[in-house]
C-alpha cells in the first residue's frame, strides 16, 4: 500500500493496519487497541495535518491506569467509581418492570466520564501530568466503566434491536444479488484483497466491549477504504468514491448488531471526544446502515422489477404477494416510517444514526411510495383495497369491551385504571415513557397506513381526530363495568389536556425493556479496582 | 477538554452533486492540489485545515460528502451538526445549481441553530460552458443571505478567499452568540449535561451581519 506521507496516524492505515486483534480479550490488561500511533506534532505542519484518532495515548495504557488506580491516593476515585456502577446497576434491576432509558443512561455516564475527568486534572496522582497522561486516565475510565457495564447498556433498547433486525434483513436479502456496479463502483476500485481485509475490520467490533475500541474497529474498516482509494485514484478522490465502496464492504461484512454498536459509541463514547476524523468515519458508518434501512428499488443503478424480485425472493418483509400483502407491507412500511418518529424524539441530543429519515421527508416518502406502489402494482390494483380507516377503528373499538373483561387492557396500559390520585411522583418517568411508545407507535401506525392506503390518520395539527372515538369505545365500558370510575377520571384528564402535577423532574425519553444478558461477546473480566 | 486547546474547531460540509468538484475545493485549500489527471496520492474525504485569523484560531474540519443522487437523503446525518455549509455546483451543468436550492430549503428546514452557508460557483475555468449567468446565482445567494464566490479549484481560483471567508463567518457568528447568551443570562437552554452533545444555540443575529470585524 502506498504511504500517504504526513498524516497523524500512518502506519497504522491499509491492509498493514494492526486492527484490534480477535485473539485479545476485552479488557485484558495489557492490550492497547489500535491506531493509537504517535501523534505528529500538533504545531508541526499549519497547512496540513490530518487530524489522528483522539489524542493520543501511546504513552500510556489501560494497565497504567488500573495500576494508578491501586495507589492509595486513588482511594477517592475508586469509591466514587464503583459506586457509580453499583448505582447503575442498582438502578436497572429496581427498575426492572419498566424500561430502562439508554438516553438517560448515556447523560448519566457522560457526566461522570467528564466529571472524573475535570478531577483528574486537579488530583495529586496527575500533579503535572502531561495533557497525553490525562486524556489517556480519561480513555482508561471510559473503557473501565463500560466494560463493567457492559450488560447493562449495550443491546438493551428496543429501537436498537429493532434497527439490528431491520439492517439484518436488509443485508441479507442484498447480498443475494448486489454487485459493484450497483452502486456505480469504478472498476478501479474494485479490489478483492481490500475489501475483504476493511470487513474483517469491521466484523472485530462484536469482539470489544469499550466504546473506543469498537470505534477503532470502524475506523480500521474506513481506512482500508481509504487507502485503496488513494492508491487507485486517477484523481482525487473523496467521498463520491468513498460511501458507495463503504455501503457495499459493509453489506458483505454483516455485522450482528450493528446499530446496537453504533447507538452505544454514540451514547457512551465520552462525547468530547468522537470528533475529527473518527467522527468522521462514524457519521459515514451511521450513513451507510440508514441507506441499506431504506434502500429502495430507486436507490440502485438495477432495475426496479428485478430489485423487487431479489427482495420478495429473500423474503424481506413487505415484498410478498397479495393474500397477506396488505398486513405485511404495513408492518414494513410502519417500521421504516416508524425511525422518523424515534429520530424526532431524540433529535436533540441523539446520535446521527437515528436521525436520518426525518428530514427530507418528502423524497423518503417518495421512495417509500414508489417501493410500495412498485412492490404492489406487480399485480395489478396499485392500492391494497383495506377498508377506510373510520371501519378498522370501530371494529377495533367494537372489541374493546372483550378485551377489557380480560383484564388484557390492564395489563398492558398499567395506567389505564389509575386515578390522579393514585399517581405518585416516581410514576411520572414509567407514564411518560410509555406515552412516548403510545405516540411513537401510533404515529408508525399512522404513517404506515397512509403509505399503504393513501389515507391521513395521522393528527394534525394539535387536532387529534382518532380520539374521540376511542374516548367513546372507553367510557362504553366504564359503563359496563360500573365502579371503575378511575379511568373515566384518566380519561377526562387526557381529554382537558393535561392534568400533571406541578414540578416534574426531567422525564426520560425512549422506552426499553428490561435489560437482558450482555450480547456473546468475549468479555474476560477485569480486574477489580478494590481487588 | 479539546484536543488542542489552542484552537475553535468547527464543522464545514460541503455539500453538492456528485462531480461537481467538491473533493477538489477541498484538496486545493488544504493541500495547493489540483489533482487533473495525475495521481492525487491522498484521498480528501475528511481534512482538517488551521489557521489565525488576528487574535482567533481557527481549526476546520472539512467533511466531504457523497454528491450522488441517491445519497440526498442522507444529508442531514452529515450536516446535521455543522457549523457551516460549503455548497457547490458546476457553473456549465444547470441541474447542480437546482441542487444547491434544494440543499439550502432543507438546511433551513432542519437545521435549527444559524450556520454559515457559503455557495460556491466552481468550475469557472470552463465558463465558456457557463449555464447559469453570475447575475443569477449572485442573486440567489443574496436572497438567502449566503456568501457567494466564484471558484476554479483547477486554476485555484477563488478557493483560498472563500475559506477565509467562512472561518470569519464563524467567528462573527461566535461573538454573536456568545453577546446572545450574555444577554439572556447565561446557560444554554435546557440543562443538559455534557459538552461535546451540542446544545443548539440559536442566535437572534443573521448569520451576514458582522463579517468585518476580525481584522487580520
Amino acid at each position: 500500500m502506498a504511504s500517504r506521507p504526513r498524516t497523524g496516524t500512518e502506519g497504522s492505515h491499509g491492509s498493514a493496519s494492526p486492527g484490534p486483534d480477535p485473539s485479545d480479550k476485552v479488557g485484558q490488561a495489557a492490550q492497547e487497541p489500535p491506531a493509537a500511533a504517535a501523534q505528529d506534532q500538533p504545531e508541526a505542519d499549519e497547512a496540513y495535518q490530518q487530524q489522528p484518532f483522539v489524542a493520543s495515548t501511546a504513552p500510556l495504557t489501560f494497565t497504567d491506569f488500573l495500576e494508578k488506580m491501586r495507589a492509595p491516593a486513588a482511594m477517592d476515585l475508586v469509591r466514587g467509581i464503583k459506586s457509580f456502577i453499583s448505582d447503575m446497576l442498582k438502578a436497572s434491576s429496581s427498575s426492572s418492570s419498566s424500561s430502562s432509558d439508554p438516553e438517560a443512561d448515556g447523560n448519566k455516564v457522560q457526566e461522570f466520564l467528564s466529571r472524573s475527568e475535570q478531577a483528574f486534572q486537579h488530583h495529586p496522582l496527575w500533579a503535572d501530568s502531561s495533557y497525553e497522561e490525562l486524556e489517556a486516565a480519561g480513555e482508561g475510565l471510559e473503557k473501565y466503566l463500560l466494560t463493567k457495564l457492559y450488560g447493562r447498556c449495550f443491546g438493551v433498547a428496543a429501537e436498537d434491536k429493532e434497527r439490528d433486525e431491520l439492517l439484518n434483513w436488509r443485508m441479507g436479502a442484498l447480498q443475494g444479488f448486489l454487485k459493484p456496479e450497483h452502486l456505480d463502483i469504478p472498476e478501479k476500485y474494485r479490489n478483492e484483497q481490500s475489501w475483504t481485509l476493511a470487513q474483517k475490520e469491521l466484523r472485530k467490533i462484536n469482539t470489544y466491549k469499550a466504546p473506543r475500541d469498537k470505534l477503532v474497529c470502524i475506523l480500521n474498516c474506513c481506512r482500508v477504504i481509504s487507502n485503496l482509494l488513494s492508491v487507485s485514484a486517477g484523481e482525487g478522490a473523496g467521498a463520491d468514491d468513498f460511501l458507495p465502496i463503504l455501503i457495499y464492504v459493509l453489506i458483505l461484512a454483516a455485522p450482528p448488531q450493528l446499530e446496537s454498536n453504533l447507538a452505544f459509541i454514540m451514547r457512551y463514547r465520552l462525547a468530547s471526544r468522537l470528533n475529527g476524523e473518527a467522527a468522521y468515519f462514524y457519521t459515514n458508518m451511521v450513513s451507510a446502515t440508514t441507506f441499506i434501512e431504506t434502500i429502495s428499488p430507486t436507490s440502485l443503478s438495477i432495475d426496479p422489477q428485478e430489485f423487487i424480485s431479489h427482495m420478495k425472493a429473500a423474503g424481506v418483509p413487505g415484498s410478498e404477494d397479495r393474500p397477506r400483502q396488505g398486513q405485511d407491507q404495513a408492518s414494513a412500511s410502519a417500521e421504516a416510517a416508524e425511525q422518523a418518529p424515534v429520530d424526532q424524539a431524540q433529535a436533540e441530543q441523539a446520535r446521527p444514526p437515528q436521525d436520518l429519515p426525518t428530514p427530507p421527508q418528502h423524497q423518503e416518502e417518495q421512495q417509500q411510495q414508489a417501493f410500495q406502489a412498485a412492490t404492489v402494482a406487480q399485480p395489478p390494483p396499485p392500492l391494497p383495497s383495506l377498508p377506510p380507516l373510520s371501519a378498522v377503528e370501530e371494529r377495533g373499538s367494537a372489541t374493546l369491551l372483550e378485551a377489557e373483561a380480560l383484564g388484557e387492557l390492564h395489563m398492558r396500559h398499567r395506567y389505564l385504571y389509575t386515578s390522579t390520585s393514585d399517581l405518585k411522583l416516581r410514576d411520572v418517568g414509567d407514564l411518560l415513557s410509555e406515552y412516548k411508545e403510545l405516540a411513537l407507535r401510533y404515529e408508525s401506525l399512522s404513517r404506515g397506513y397512509k403509505l399503504v392506503c393513501g389515507q391521513d390518520l395521522s393528527v394534525q395539527q394539535g387536532e387529534s381526530p382518532p380520539a374521540p372515538a376511542l374516548v367513546k369505545a372507553f367510557h362504553r365500558t366504564q359503563a359496563v363495568q360500573e365502579g371503575a370510575g378511575a379511568g373515566g377520571d384518566l380519561i377526562a384528564m387526557a381529554a382537558l389536556g393535561s392534568g400533571e402535577p406541578p414540578s416534574l423532574p426531567e422525564p426520560p425519553s425512549l422506552p426499553t425493556p428490561p435489560v437482558t444478558a450482555p450480547q456473546g461477546v468475549q468479555g474476560s473480566p477485569l480486574p477489580d479496582l478494590l481487588g | 477538554m479539546a484536543p488542542n486547546p489552542k484552537y475553535t474547531d468547527y464543522k464545514v460540509v460541503v455539500l453538492g452533486e456528485g462531480r461537481v468538484g467538491k473533493t477538489s475545493l477541498i484538496l486545493r485549500y488544504v493541500r495547493q492540489i489540483f489533482a487533473e489527471n495525475q495521481q492525487a496520492t491522498i484521498q480528501a474525504s475528511f481534512l482538517t485545515k488551521k489557521l489565525t485569523l488576528g487574535n482567533s484560531r481557527v481549526q476546520l474540519a472539512i467533511w466531504d460528502t457523497a454528491g450522488q443522487e441517491r445519497f440526498h437523503a442522507l444529508g442531514p446525518i452529515y450536516y446535521r451538526d455543522a457549523d457551516a455549509a460549503l455548497l457547490v455546483y458546476d457553473i456549465t451543468d444547470r441541474d447542480s445549481f437546482n441542487r444547491v436550492k434544494n440543499w439550502v430549503k432543507e438546511l433551513r428546514k432542519f437545521v435549527q441553530k444559524e450556520i454559515v452557508v457559503v455557495i460556491a460557483a466552481n468550475k469557472q475555468d470552463l465558463a465558456r460552458n457557463q449555464q447559469i449567468p453570475d447575475e443569477e446565482s449572485q442573486e440567489y445567494a443574496k436572497s438567502i443571505k449566503a456568501g457567494h464566490f466564484k471558484t476554479s479549484a483547477k486554476a485555484g481560483k477563488g478557493v483560498e478567499h472563500m475559506f477565509l471567508h467562512i472561518s470569519r463567518q464563524l467567528l462573527a457568528q461566535k461573538s454573536a452568540e456568545i453577546s446572545t447568551a450574555a444577554a439572556s443570562g447565561g446557560s444554554g437552554p435546557r440543562g443538559t449535561v455534557t459538552t461535546g452533545r451540542r446544545s443548539v444555540i440559536i442566535s437572534d443575529e443573521p448569520a451576514g451581519s458582522d463579517a468585518k470585524s476580525s481584522c487580520c
